[in-house]
């Protein structure tokens, strides 16, 4: 039992860290652009831009994933998207407007003077960018990343919403609906796990990253 | 580091101490509630599931189920209360004692036999498929789902008739999820119960026209109340007050009303 039950979760939990992974591949440079789009000095593009975050992030995301894969065949009768892309492309959407408010909080916490200082050098807007700014950038922003990354772990399980057999889902529709709650127990320590290695991973960067602090 | 490692260390520990609790629990009394406790009240576990159980506009429960269950609990002397469950966690949510009975058109498994006490059967029910009105003809016999997406509600009924089937298959939370998945066309086909297949499709109903119900030639089931394992004399008390209303034919004129006579026994 304690093995069948360990090879079903390992199962599921290949699905929760495709989830996981794909969704960050995606979200932390989509999230870059829209905070350029956010704090872009056209108002035809911060502005949309802005209206977009406030819609993902004033709606549940669990309502978002169903939007997604049910509006366009009740809607519209098209056939919409796979189950899996559909949540990778919610999750991606999603999170890439919450990372996108770290990106700026990160980008409006430099300083002027840094940017001045570079063109006192004679640097270029690109330079300055890659050389002085962005560094000081990723020191700024590596805690509320891993808080919302931590938060991404957990959202996985959301997917079960539209059947994604997900470590939850799994350990849901094959134990617990048969009266079998530990588990649940059992799933819990693997989020616990990936969690305290991702806690221990940023952990580690916010010391070496420490090493830039002025 | 070391820090983290002994917090993370101390977690873990608290962690495993609760499974063990847990674990300590299961042998013991289960709640220590029973009906008289709970000042005579009956706590039912439904699924909106209509004819069988289902809200009226005003949000009161109704239903062929629910009248059932009200008439026979009053005649017993209890009040009772419906609450809307997880059908696929019915039975812990059952032993953990937030509800006392579960009377939902539940289909009788060899599963459910094991774990709960069920009174004898009240209704005879079959498994049928929905399908897209314009597919119809495309489903004739459980061999016809090979290969198709089906929808169908985790741990009922259904999900034990498709093992063995080779299809795709989706366990939503309830089946009008499943049957909502057809018309989205995310599935081909939703097993559901015979009562909602004919309910959801007849005539001035919110599926008709757009979907059918189809007769796959799953095997005949049967529909019965449960209770927890102990509970073995409310049981025989529901059963035994199920028997009278059979034979006044009470029961008859409530099957009539909800139009599912051809479900009735014998």
């Amino acid at each position: 039992m304690w093995w069948s039950v360990t090879v079903s979760l390992l199962e599921g939990f290949g699905v929760t860290c495709l989830i996981f992974l794909l969704t960050l591949l995606i979200a932390l440079p989509l999230g870059l652009v829209i905070s350029f789009g956010s704090t872009s000095k056209y108002k035809a593009v911060s502005y949309p831009v802005k209206f977009l975050v406030w819609i993902v992030r004033g709606t549940p995301l669990m309502l978002q994933i169903l939007i997604f894969f049910y509006a366009p065949g009740l809607l519209f009768g098209w056939h919409g998207m796979e189950r899996f892309t559909t949540i990778i492309v919610a999750f991606s959407i999603n999170y890439a407007c919450y990372f996108s408010e770290i990106y700026r909080s990160g980008f409006q916490s430099v300083p002027r003077g840094q940017y001045e200082a570079g063109q006192v050098l004679g640097m270029t807007k690109t330079q300055i960018f890659f050389r002085v700014v962005l560094f000081q950038v990723v020191r700024r922003i590596l805690p509320p990343m891993g808080n919302e990354i931590i938060t991404l772990v957990k959202d996985t399980s959301l997917a079960r919403i539209i059947t994604v057999q997900e470590i939850l889902q799994i350990a849901f529709s094959r134990y617990v609906s048969k009266g079998i709650i530990w588990p649940l127990f059992y799933t819990g320590a693997f989020y616990l796990i990936f969690v305290g290695i991702l806690t221990v991973i940023f952990h580690f960067l916010e010391k070496k990253m420490s090493y830039y602090k002025i | 580091m070391k820090k983290i490692l002994a917090v993370m260390m101390a977690s873990a520990t608290v962690f495993a101490g609760a499974i063990g609790l847990s674990a300590c629990g299961e042998s013991g009394d289960k709640t220590g509630m029973t009906p008289k406790d709970w000042d005579k009240t009956i706590t039912v576990g439904v699924t909106d599931y209509e004819p069988m159980d289902y809200r009226t506009k005003s949000g009161e429960w109704t239903g062929f189920d629910a009248e059932l269950a009200s008439t026979v609990f009053n005649l017993l002397g209890y009040n009772v209360k419906f609450v809307e469950i997880d059908w696929e966690t019915k039975i812990v949510t059952l032993e953990a004692g937030t509800i006392n009975c579960i009377w939902n058109g539940m289909t009788v498994t060899d599963e459910l036999t094991a774990a709960l006490s069920l009174t004898d059967p009240y209704l005879e029910n079959r498994q049928y498929g929905l399908v897209k009105t314009e597919n119809q003809a495309d489903y004739n016999s459980v061999a016809s789902l090979a290969g198709k997406k089906v929808a169908y509600e985790s741990g009922s009924a259904a999900a034990g008739l498709l093992e063995g089937v080779d299809c795709t298959k989706n366990n939503l939370g309830t089946q009008s999820a499943a049957v909502m998945e057809v018309a989205a066309g995310t599935s081909d086909a939703a097993i559901v119960d015979y009562t909602m297949a004919r309910t959801l499709t007849a005539e001035g109903s919110d599926y008709y026209g757009r979907l059918s119900a189809v007769d796959l030639g799953f095997e005949a089931e049967e529909f019965a109340v449960g209770f927890r394992k102990e509970d073995t004399e409310l049981c025989q008390k529901v059963n035994a007050q199920l028997k009278i209303l059979a034979d006044n034919g009470f029961i008859r004129e409530l099957a009539k009303k909800y139009g599912i006579e051809n479900l009735l026994k014998g």
